[in-house]
């Protein structure tokens, strides 16, 4: 059964684009065949992070208005079979498509593909509306900070207002070391505001700029924290019951972990 | 699949089946253009009914009401074309309140022009009924303008292969340049770009200049050449039928020759484009390393393929 997923969050920079390309090409590498739309228009995004922003001619603005075939503004990733992305249009606005024709584009997809991942761009307005509307499972992406658990909860209304079943939520940079010494609020605090299923916990790591400079998700990477973090929640989002690994690393509080700290021994993330 | 509608607020009347909608100034007719959907739609609704009211048309000659129609200037002129060519009608005259539209459209159509009067609230139904009050005259014919009426001889050239070539077209191009400058949002549409349309006046070849960096977002479609007097960054895009000047770093997407031309040239002072199109012909380059030298470059199609070479002065 062909699944839309959209990827949502409300606030913006909480990774809601490096976890639609994860989850995509994690999809993908799973073996099914995956459509990625970019729902920003005016700001893409996810080509980049795909690494495949030099390939794109047709967008889908251009689809919609007729301008092209749905085939030809599709781009397939070299990486993995099975993976397309359909780009948004960069010199274009959120008003140059309306909800309807969204849903009219995401039907047709799931005539080819298993998954459409749909990448929502920040906000309540044109963008999350179009966004949201084709969609048949919505996970929201939050990271540990006050301002995003408020939007992200906003967020949980809209979905349940547009009767999408129970959305599912991604805690993003997440810093074990930081929550471990009461600086940052632990995914309990954020489970009980928002009081949805946890479908994932991502660290917080260069990996992800890295690989977002690279154009090549952290998911390709096999020895990256990030990477299996993201083929966890690729397991989960594909219904398999996987454990999460605890984040809240207690070594990183006392003495010894402070003088690590000042000969900059200590892990990367943990700052 | 159906379009988008460009104009949200209005209601959309069936175009299909609504005759074109005509008023009289004087003696002159205004055909009130019709609220389509895209250009597309305007474009085969026109030719649809244009023939069968043909009659109100009397001598030939018409005025356009856009009122706040979305419609860019690269549509306005195709649509003006259509009439000039298909109906043989000459468009004499416009009555605008788009900004985009009045500030290019005077130099560029050489049209007459007259402002709308923005307090009046007109509907659908309204429109059917001539304006009570007489539009405002905006401008003067464009070519009174000092700036169009320039003689190309009052610009001599320094180069005297440049000479020769004004010497053999001395025909006046009546194709005017295609031109759509938008930023991305609506709003920025007006303020987005800031494009100084400088023809050249040698008969010959059009260009547009844009006399700042090309940020993201922003995109130049033009008929002729293109100059940028800055960079052009990545998520920027340049569309001409001619040839394009970078006069700075190109990062973003070029397309040269777009109607087809595939001796059409891309040349940058520092070539980094995310993608190259030529006529119809694309290109990627290959990643560089930062300490590569920088120097001006060019790229042209050469044996079917887009090629990029250092610039040489011929």
């Amino acid at each position: 059964m062909p699944q839309c997923i959209v990827v949502t969050s409300g606030k913006g920079g909480v990774g809601k684009t490096t976890t639609s390309a994860n989850l995509g090409c994690g999809l993908a590498l799973a073996g099914y065949r995956v459509a990625m739309i970019d729902g920003d228009i005016g700001l893409r995004n996810l080509d980049l992070i795909l690494g495949l922003e030099n390939r794109i001619v047709y967008d889908l603005v251009q689809v919609i208005e007729g301008e092209c075939k749905l085939k030809q503004a599709l781009i397939r990733d070299k990486r993995v079979e099975g993976l397309y992305l359909l780009p948004a249009a960069q010199t274009r606005d959120k008003n140059a498509v309306k909800p309807d024709d969204m849903k009219r584009l995401i039907g047709e997809l799931k005539e080819t593909f298993d998954f459409v991942i749909v990448d929502c761009p920040a906000g309540i307005e044109q963008g999350f509306k179009n966004s949201i509307v084709g969609a048949d499972r919505a996970i929201i992406v939050t990271t540990p900070e006050v301002s995003a658990i408020r939007d992200a909860d906003r967020i949980v209304g809209l979905v349940e207002a547009h009767e999408l079943p129970e959305p599912e939520l991604i805690i993003n940079r997440y810093r074990g070391g930081m929550v471990a010494r009461g600086d940052m609020m632990n995914k309990d605090d954020i489970l009980e505001i928002l009081a949805i299923p946890l479908i994932g916990m991502v660290p917080d790591h260069e990996d992800v700029i890295i690989s977002a400079n690279k154009g090549q998700p952290a998911v390709f990477d096999e020895a990256s924290v990030v990477g299996a973090a993201y083929r966890r929640i690729t397991q989960r989002v594909l219904g398999e019951d996987v454990p999460m690994p605890n984040f809240d690393r207690q070594d990183e509080i006392g003495f010894l972990a402070t003088m690590k700290r000042w000969m900059g021994l200590a892990a990367r993330e943990a700052v | 699949m159906s379009l988008p509608e460009v104009d949200a607020p209005a209601p959309v009347v069936g175009l299909e089946y609504s005759p074109l909608v005509f008023r009289q100034e004087g003696d002159v007719p205004v055909l009130i253009v019709p609220r389509g959907r895209t250009f597309e739609e305007l474009r085969d609704h026109v030719r649809a009914r244009l023939p069968e009211q043909r009659d109100r048309i009397g001598e030939s000659t018409l005025r356009l009401d856009l009122h706040d129609r979305p419609i860019v200037l690269f549509d306005l002129r195709r649509l003006i074309s259509i009439f000039r060519d298909e109906f043989q009608i000459e468009v004499t005259g416009l009555y605008v309140r788009n900004d985009v539209v009045l500030k290019f459209a005077e130099r560029e159509l050489k049209l007459r022009l007259f402002v709308a009067d923005p307090s009046e609230e007109r509907t659908e139904e309204a429109a059917n009924s001539p304006l009570s009050a007489p539009p405002l005259e905006l401008t003067a014919l464009a070519s009174e303008l000092p700036h169009l009426s320039a003689p190309p001889e009052s610009e001599p050239s320094p180069d005297p292969t440049l000479e020769e070539e004004t010497q053999e077209p001395k025909t006046q191009v009546p194709v005017l340049p295609e031109l759509v400058v938008a930023s991305a949002p609506a709003e920025h549409a007006t303020a987005g770009v800031a494009v100084a349309a400088a023809p050249v006046s040698d008969g010959s070849r059009r260009t547009q200049v844009v006399q700042k960096t090309m940020r993201s977002g922003s995109s130049v479609k033009f008929d002729g050449d293109v100059t940028v007097m800055g960079d052009v960054n990545a998520g920027a895009e340049i569309t001409a039928a001619g040839n394009i000047l970078v006069m700075g770093a190109l990062k973003g997407v070029a397309h040269a020759g777009c109607t087809g031309d595939e001796t059409a040239t891309i040349f940058a002072f520092d070539l980094k484009p995310t993608q190259l199109r030529i006529g119809r012909r694309i290109a990627i380059t290959p990643p560089r390393s930062d300490t590569a030298k920088v120097e001006p470059e060019v790229a042209r199609v050469q044996d079917e393929q887009i090629a990029i070479e250092p610039y040489r002065r011929r």
